[in-house]
């Protein structure tokens, strides 16, 4: 009997919740052609926008249909309801530590020298930027940009989506709301750090997943 | 019931209902998963082969009016590098100086700049060959010096190289004497270029070439 209770405890944790994705490999034309009709919207204004593919996991900044920008993560997953197939802006950019600029004094040097001949300059660059942060999109969508973990953090990691992200789906649905995630991780970590630097707060941008 | 059996009774009790709990929020998700493989939109209508087609090239020929003619100029400022390009292909690149992001406040009143290269597209404005440098308040403000209060003495030259771009609201593409310094982030919000690459942007692109900086 206990044996048993055991054998089924064991069953039912190895019971892991989907949210790895990997789109379709021919979305077919009519859907390509709703993709290209609402990028087109973006496009032939004058701002930059970015595009989400989480079936060939490309993220492209560009500019009147045109890449200025690509970053392909190592992994993208996602869970929750779908982000809505629309233009929407990314409203906050958040981080654990957020780079912060230098304010001049008047008469100082913008270099600290470190040694005789050489200089540490003073100023934002893209190694200042942090690689993990969330990006939220207006709708309330979350993109967790996360370098790629390894060892007992991938364990960690995993843990809390294909756990933790159960429990809250149900917390949630409790109080009938809802909520959309998506993790995308980097291989190399300056990769996290650039598209911090390259997509700016108030930028609009489309997230799909092609048809399967 | 004896307290050891009373605590495993209890222990397996909540073991059951978190993998309860995680099997049915898991369900959940599964069913929220199928949204995500349908795109989250409603199902396309079926449309036969042919009309997607010709649906598909009238909306390239849309997105190719889009495209920049001629030659553009590309500004990556997180890499601090241009790229001067034609369609797709790179006719030259190199390495530049972008806004440093630093804050310069004004210690006798409320003004205050920020050193950020602008970002977004742009076009050629001007082309001016040896340049000279009006210098703004901010750049005697920055060196601790009085604002001067004749005109001419905010003129230099020879610091902003052989040629200059413009693309609006005071911001040139230009030249510098910090060749050292291309490819980091040093600059008061101008995009510095080397000489060589300068000279060649300058010949290559005309009044109205897109600048995209981001």
């Amino acid at each position: 009997m206990r044996r048993t209770v055991v054998l089924i405890a064991l069953a039912l944790a190895g019971i892991v919740s989907p949210g790895a994705a990997r789109g379709a490999d021919n979305p077919g034309a009519p859907w390509e052609n709703r993709v290209a009709d609402e990028e087109y919207a973006l496009a032939k204004g004058p701002g930059f926008y970015f595009m989400m593919d989480l079936g060939s996991r490309t993220i492209d900044l560009k500019a009147r249909g045109f890449i200025l920008r690509r970053w392909s993560p190592s992994r993208v997953r996602y869970w929750g309801t779908p982000v809505p197939f629309k233009a929407l802006a990314l409203a906050k950019k958040t981080a654990l530590t957020l780079p912060q600029r230098r304010v001049i004094k008047p008469g100082e040097p913008d270099t600290v020298s470190t040694k005789p001949g050489e200089f540490e300059l003073e100023a934002l660059e893209v190694k200042d930027m942090p690689p993990d942060y969330t990006l939220e999109l207006e709708d309330g969508t979350k993109l967790f940009i996360v370098p790629k973990a390894k060892g007992l953090s991938a364990v960690w990691r995993d843990v809390k989506w294909y756990v933790g992200l159960p429990l809250r789906t149900l917390k949630l649905r409790w109080q009938k709301r809802t909520m959309s995630l998506i993790e995308v991780s980097f291989e190399d970590p300056k990769d996290g750090q650039v598209m911090y630097w390259a997509l700016t707060e108030g930028l609009k941008g489309l997230v799909w997943l092609p048809r399967s | 019931m004896s307290l050891k059996k009373t605590f495993l009774f209890l222990t397996a009790a909540v073991y059951i209902a978190g993998l309860g709990a995680i099997v049915y929020g898991s369900i959940v998700g599964l069913r929220q998963f199928a949204g995500w493989r349908r795109g989250g939109l409603e199902p396309a209508p079926q449309a036969d082969a042919r009309k997607s087609d010709a649906a598909r090239a009238a909306l390239k020929k849309k997105f190719d009016v889009l495209a920049p003619r001629g030659v553009y100029i590309v500004i990556d400022t997180g890499a601090n590098r241009f790229y001067l390009k034609k369609g797709t292909e790179i006719v030259r690149q190199g390495l530049v100086s972008t806004g440093s992001g630093d804050i310069l406040p004004d210690p006798k009143g409320k003004r205050q700049w920020v050193f950020d290269t602008p970002r977004g597209e742009f076009a050629v404005k001007s082309k001016v060959e040896n340049p000279y440098w009006v210098k703004p308040d901010w750049a005697f403000i920055e060196e601790g010096e009085p604002i001067p209060k004749n005109a001419d003495d905010r003129v230099v030259g020879g610091e902003l190289g052989d040629y200059a771009l413009g693309f609006g609201s005071g911001y040139f593409l230009h030249g510098t004497l910090y060749t050292r310094l291309l490819g980091r982030n040093v600059t008061h919000g101008c995009v510095r270029i080397g000489d060589e690459d300068l000279r060649f942007l300058f010949k290559s692109s005309s009044i109205g070439t897109k600048i995209y900086i981001y």
